[in-house]
């Protein structure tokens, strides 16, 4: 058997290419939750902290995380758009699109193919953890209302997902 | 689900320390930084509550409560570089 590099460089690149965007998108998708209530448990104190180096440290990171957090889904939306085909029949084959954001779409129930539906799943998505965090850490004292925005999440979730 | 037990309920021992260990791994923190975080940044720890202890946010301070998840983010970039 002859070995040949030039096969191994080229899925080594393909895999690197979705490993970029997929990995990276997935990585921020997954860890969106823990970051949300670990960024709002540090907001919950009255007022921010910069008494020492390394809790100035942590404020700041905290307020940049933040940012990233409610900037970076719209922007992703944003971007899924721009890459997305017009016509039903090539959505979910443009293998381009699924490379660079195919993540996003991944749970979604393919028979929903509206252009609306698949764009702003994944937003909603990331706005359901955000609100649930916030629910978490801001109504702690309301347990009534935390259970019922956690089922209505759900419920409203499961709506797409079914 | 884990983040369902921050819901300010009782909830069994067992459970709680059952889902202790599954937020482990939901919240990619499989390298123990905590001892090293409160060196280097000196931290003082104070709880946001008890059920919030149990699963892993022992701290207002979001280093500590991100644990390893900090450090994939500081490498990510180092990665891409590099790669």
């Amino acid at each position: 058997m002859i070995f040949k590099p030039g096969k191994v460089t080229g899925y080594v690149i393909d895999k690197k290419s979705e490993l970029l965007w997929n990995g990276l998108i997935s990585l921020f998708t997954e860890s969106y939750l823990v970051l949300c209530v670990a960024i709002m448990i540090n907001l919950s104190r009255s007022e921010l902290d910069f008494s020492t180096f390394g809790i100035g440290f942590d404020t700041t990171l905290t307020l940049l995380i933040g940012a990233t957090l409610v900037i970076v889904p719209p922007a992703l939306t944003l971007l899924y758009a721009k890459n997305f085909k017009n016509t039903e029949e090539t959505r979910l084959e443009d293998l381009e699109l699924i490379d660079k954001y195919g993540v996003l779409i991944g749970e979604l129930n393919h028979r929903r193919l509206s252009k609306q539906v698949i764009l702003l799943t994944p937003l909603l998505d990331f706005a359901r953890r955000f609100f649930f965090a916030a629910a978490l850490v801001f109504l702690h004292d309301k347990p009534w209302a935390q259970l019922a925005y956690s089922n209505f999440a759900s419920l409203f979730t499961i709506m797409f997902l079914v | 689900m884990t983040h369902q037990l921050l819901i300010n309920l009782s909830y069994p021992a067992l459970l709680m320390l059952y889902f202790s260990y599954v937020f482990e791994f939901v919240s990619f923190d499989l390298i123990p930084t905590d001892d090293f975080y409160d060196y280097i940044f000196g931290f003082q720890n104070e709880p946001f509550s008890s059920q919030a202890e149990e699963l892993g946010y022992e701290s207002h301070n979001l280093i500590r409560n991100m644990g390893s998840l900090f450090l994939t983010l500081l490498l990510t970039p180092l990665f891409l570089l590099v790669g």
